[in-house]
């Protein structure tokens, strides 16, 4: 009888023992927490050579994310590379960027307008780049942002005389609201595979065009 | 002797007991030992976390969203992206090269014969004008039109006194997509230096296609698509 009631003090000590390792590693973990960041963003121009530190999403902000993204957005409606392969990445799978941030009617609108002039002027070796200038905002009492941007196309390739052309004009976006623009579509991994598949970055990050208008161009 | 098994002797009834209470003594401790180092270093190994970060590059500028540092798909280049990479770059070098020279100028720009002149013709090094530099590395519709809408243009400023030159090491060669055996699509990015308007920078995308029994010398490469545009 003594043996076996020693037996469950030892066992008791014991089980007391490993429950005491459990509460000790709990409170010294929980003075240790950190969260760690896995996406940083390096920003501006030629980022890729500056010595600045990256920053992180948390660091960054909605609106400075929201902001990037519609910056992409304009950038991807409107740009053309004289490159036939470009233009039908455009339109293929993981890499149709605007087709996979705007909701199908904006990606349809975009495939039978200015696509259509896209493929042609790629084809004449024309050159565009976009660019957004001004404040990205959204009137109080409107879904739309604003966005006005700039388009430089050159229009003659291998002619260093002529100047590029410059439009100016406005676009107004409706983005979805209800989801957190900028937060991840996926879990981490995925989204970890994914970029290393060789997606888009800017895909990975909630963001869906449900409306798009024009003005000016 | 064996412990605690040899103390079972009839002199002292007692000793096997003691022999035993010593030993599981002895192995309690050792197990209380283990725990305490687990204490030690459960939490401290639990707390270990591999930050694996991914930096993304967002150039506010251009909407260019691109991943830093993490190499994708092959990380060697292959020998054909090699040679179409240095294709690319000495195309550009001497599309944007004019001498001071009339003779060399002519030289460089000159249609020559395909199977006599360029067989031998090995465009490995920037540094020499060997003649026909850039009838044999470009397509003939590409040639042709740089006959017709560069050609006039250049002669123009080489009798204006004009010289261009670009320096090799400065000239960036990137693929837009994924080149393969049969060719790709390349980006060149450079600065022209310009004896009489200063510098200014240069964007070219260029496309290379295969055609192995036209262009041995370059192992069946050469540039089909120069679209050049001043930044």
């Amino acid at each position: 009888m003594r043996k076996i009631f020693g037996y469950i003090i030892g066992l008791a000590t014991m089980l007391s023992v490993f429950a005491m390792i459990y509460v000790v590693a709990a409170i010294y973990d929980t003075g240790n927490k950190s969260i760690i960041e896995p996406f940083f963003f390096r920003t501006g121009l030629n980022a890729f050579i500056q010595t600045d530190m990256p920053r992180s999403l948390g660091e960054m902000g909605e609106r400075k994310m929201r902001d990037w993204l519609i910056q992409k957005y304009v950038t991807e409606y409107f740009y053309v590379v004289p490159d036939a392969e470009n233009v039908a990445r455009r339109t293929n799978g993981n890499t149709a960027i605007i087709s996979r941030m705007s909701a199908p009617n904006v990606a349809r609108q975009w495939e039978r307008g200015e696509l259509i002039q896209i493929r042609e002027m790629a084809s004449n070796g024309v050159m565009r780049r976009v660019r957004v200038f001004n404040e990205i905002f959204k009137p109080a009492g409107s879904d739309y942002w604003h966005v006005d941007y700039e388009l430089k196309t050159w229009y003659k390739p291998n002619d260093m005389d002529t100047a590029p052309v410059i439009t100016r004009g406005t676009m107004y976006i409706k983005i979805q609201e209800s989801g957190k623009v900028g937060q991840l579509y996926s879990n981490l991994e995925g989204v970890q595979k994914a970029l290393l598949a060789g997606i888009d970055p800017a895909v990975v990050f909630m963001f869906r065009v449900l409306s798009v208008q024009f003005d000016g161009k | 002797m064996v412990y605690p098994d040899d103390f079972d002797t009839s002199a002292f009834p007692a000793g096997k007991r003691i022999a035993v209470s010593r030993t599981m003594g002895v192995w309690i401790a050792i197990a209380f030992m283990i725990i305490i180092g687990l204490c030690i270093a459960f939490p401290w190994l639990r707390a270990q976390q591999t930050v694996d970060p991914f930096v993304i590059y967002v150039d506010s500028e251009r909407g260019d969203w691109q991943l830093v540092g993490r190499p994708l798909g092959e990380k060697s280049a292959t020998y054909y992206q090699s040679i179409q990479r240095a294709l690319v770059g000495i195309f550009t070098e001497r599309w944007f090269t004019i001498t001071g020279d009339p003779t060399k100028n002519e030289e460089m720009w000159k249609r020559c014969n395909r199977e006599m002149d360029c067989a031998h013709h090995v465009p490995s090094t920037f540094a020499n004008i060997d003649g026909c530099d850039i009838y044999c590395i470009a397509g003939e519709n590409m040639y042709q039109k740089f006959v017709t809408d560069v050609l006039p243009q250049y002669q123009e400023y080489e009798s204006l006194g004009e010289r261009w030159f670009m320096h090799p090491n400065k000239i960036t060669v990137f693929p837009t997509g994924t080149p393969t055996q049969r060719g790709g699509t390349w980006v060149a990015r450079g600065r022209v230096r310009s004896s009489v308007n200063g510098d200014f920078d240069i964007v070219a995308y260029v496309t290379v296609a295969y055609d192995v029994a036209r262009y041995p010398q370059t192992l069946g490469y050469y540039i089909a698509e120069f679209n050049a545009y001043k930044e």
